[in-house]
């Protein structure tokens, strides 16, 4: 049985594990296909290119949209 | 108007002045690590930080509720009390900003309710479980939150981007870290304004303005206590900026990204429900996370540990400087002459400190500090 108290710190616990990590990865995920676009671009393979610069511009709405969606949780908790 | 005005009037502009000691002294953490990392120049980052203070503190009022109702019973708090609680709490901060420690402005807050609250009605008046609950335990918590999710997450970036083009990768995450320091400054002010929201509004109930059934916020206060944080920020904290930005570790931008990242979730989380924490525990166990990970040698553990000690005594510390500061109202009757005393020696003691501290260092160039 949970503990009176606990149950909102288990929260802030685990969405703050949950965000955290997921912004970091996808991030990553967006720098990294910026830049092997830029590579790929400047080896003249452009469809690679061209995947690459999807994959980053996928990945940065997905970090955006993360950080939207926590703000839009925190102004409607409060 | 009655004594009891006044002292409202006193205690008023002393929480204006507590919130912007602890924009002018928490907030400058917020930009540290982009300072550091040269994702911001210190200008631009102060000022972003001081605009989006302003907007978080409009975010929620859950953090204000908890400050007003979850610690001490509010039926055992007079305007004197709130008074001498700020009072502690200034001291306090002034005393680690002229050491140059990163202490939290919210723990000496809360310690300083605690000890005026128990010089002035006893133990009984404390509520204990309000105090571990949303306090202690998240105090301990929150960093070691943040320690985990940057350290997690620059792991998993280094594995992402490691092989990559170290300018590029560097460029990136710069980019990354004007929002990361964006998102922290939003959150800071949404968990910290919301304390001296929290006293006002404590005040204001005890000196009948505001019927303690019904605690709400009145929106002077919410705009009053954004606009004296925000100040507080844009005015600066060099000394502190130093301590967090450069002496725990030295960062990379991707390092900078996952400890302002950490930190500004961790602080959202905690302010939905309603924990009232410390931006410094949070952004400094985001940076010594981010920095453990690459390298446990990088950290220097030695500044940590003095600013685990800081956090340790903040509570004692603060609460013991209100019950004094209460004592010594009390010298002068239950009127308003003891705060209107104590209040002008606080503005000579506390501008003869940031005088002997503060006006040397503002004639020298920033890069020498």
């Amino acid at each position: 049985m949970i503990a009176l108290g606990t149950a909102p710190l288990l929260k802030m616990v685990y969405s703050s594990i949950i965000v955290g990590v997921s912004v970091a990865l996808v991030f990553s995920i967006a720098v990294f296909g910026v830049i092997r676009s830029s590579d790929m671009r400047r080896a003249s393979r452009h469809g690679a290119s061209a995947r690459f610069a999807a994959i980053g511009l996928l990945a940065l709405l997905a970090s955006a949209a993360i950080a939207i969606a926590g703000l839009v949780l925190v102004i409607h908790k409060g | 108007m009655t004594s009891g005005d006044i002292i409202l009037v006193i205690v008023v502009g002393t929480a204006i002045l507590f919130d912007f000691t602890n924009g002018f002294h928490d907030t400058a953490n917020v930009v540290a690590t982009a300072i550091s990392t040269r994702a911001l120049g210190p200008r631009r980052a102060v000022a972003l930080a001081s605009v989006l203070n302003f907007v978080g503190a409009f975010i929620s009022l859950k953090v204000a509720a908890t400050i007003g109702k979850g610690f001490v019973d509010s039926g055992a708090v007079t305007t004197t009390v709130v008074f001498a609680a700020l009072v502690g709490a200034i001291g306090w901060n002034l005393i680690t900003w002229y050491y140059g420690l990163p202490s939290s402005s919210s723990h000496a807050l809360i310690g300083g309710l605690v000890g005026a609250v128990i010089a002035a009605e006893g133990w009984s008046a404390v509520n204990g479980k309000g105090l571990v609950d949303k306090l202690i335990v998240p105090a301990v918590v929150a960093p070691l939150i943040a320690f985990l999710v940057a350290g997690t997450s620059i792991f998993i970036v280094y594995q992402i981007v490691g092989r990559l083009r170290p300018g590029a990768v560097g460029r990136g995450f710069r980019l990354g870290q004007i929002v990361s320091s964006s998102l922290l400054a939003l959150s800071h002010g949404t968990n910290d304004a919301q304390k001296t929201m929290g006293v006002i509004t404590l005040a204001l109930i005890a000196n009948g303005n505001i019927p303690a059934a019904g605690f709400h916020v009145p929106n002077w206060v919410v705009v009053t206590a954004a606009s004296a944080i925000s100040l507080g920020t844009f005015t600066g904290g060099w000394r502190i900026i130093k301590t967090v930005g450069t002496r725990i570790i030295s960062m990379d931008p991707a390092q900078g990204f996952a400890a302002q990242s950490a930190g500004a979730v961790v602080i959202l989380a905690a302010s939905s429900v309603g924990y009232p924490l410390s931006t410094t525990h949070v952004i400094s166990g985001g940076i010594t996370g981010a920095g453990a990970a690459k390298s446990v040698s990088a950290v220097r553990w030695g500044v940590a540990g003095d600013i685990v000690r800081a956090w340790v005594l903040t509570l004692p510390a603060a609460a013991a400087l209100a019950a004094v500061v209460y004592g010594i109202t009390q010298l002068f009757g239950s009127g308003a002459l003891g705060p209107l005393v104590v209040a002008v020696a606080l503005l000579i003691g506390g501008g003869t400190l940031f005088a002997r501290r503060a006006l040397p260092r503002v004639a020298r160039p920033v890069t020498q500090q």
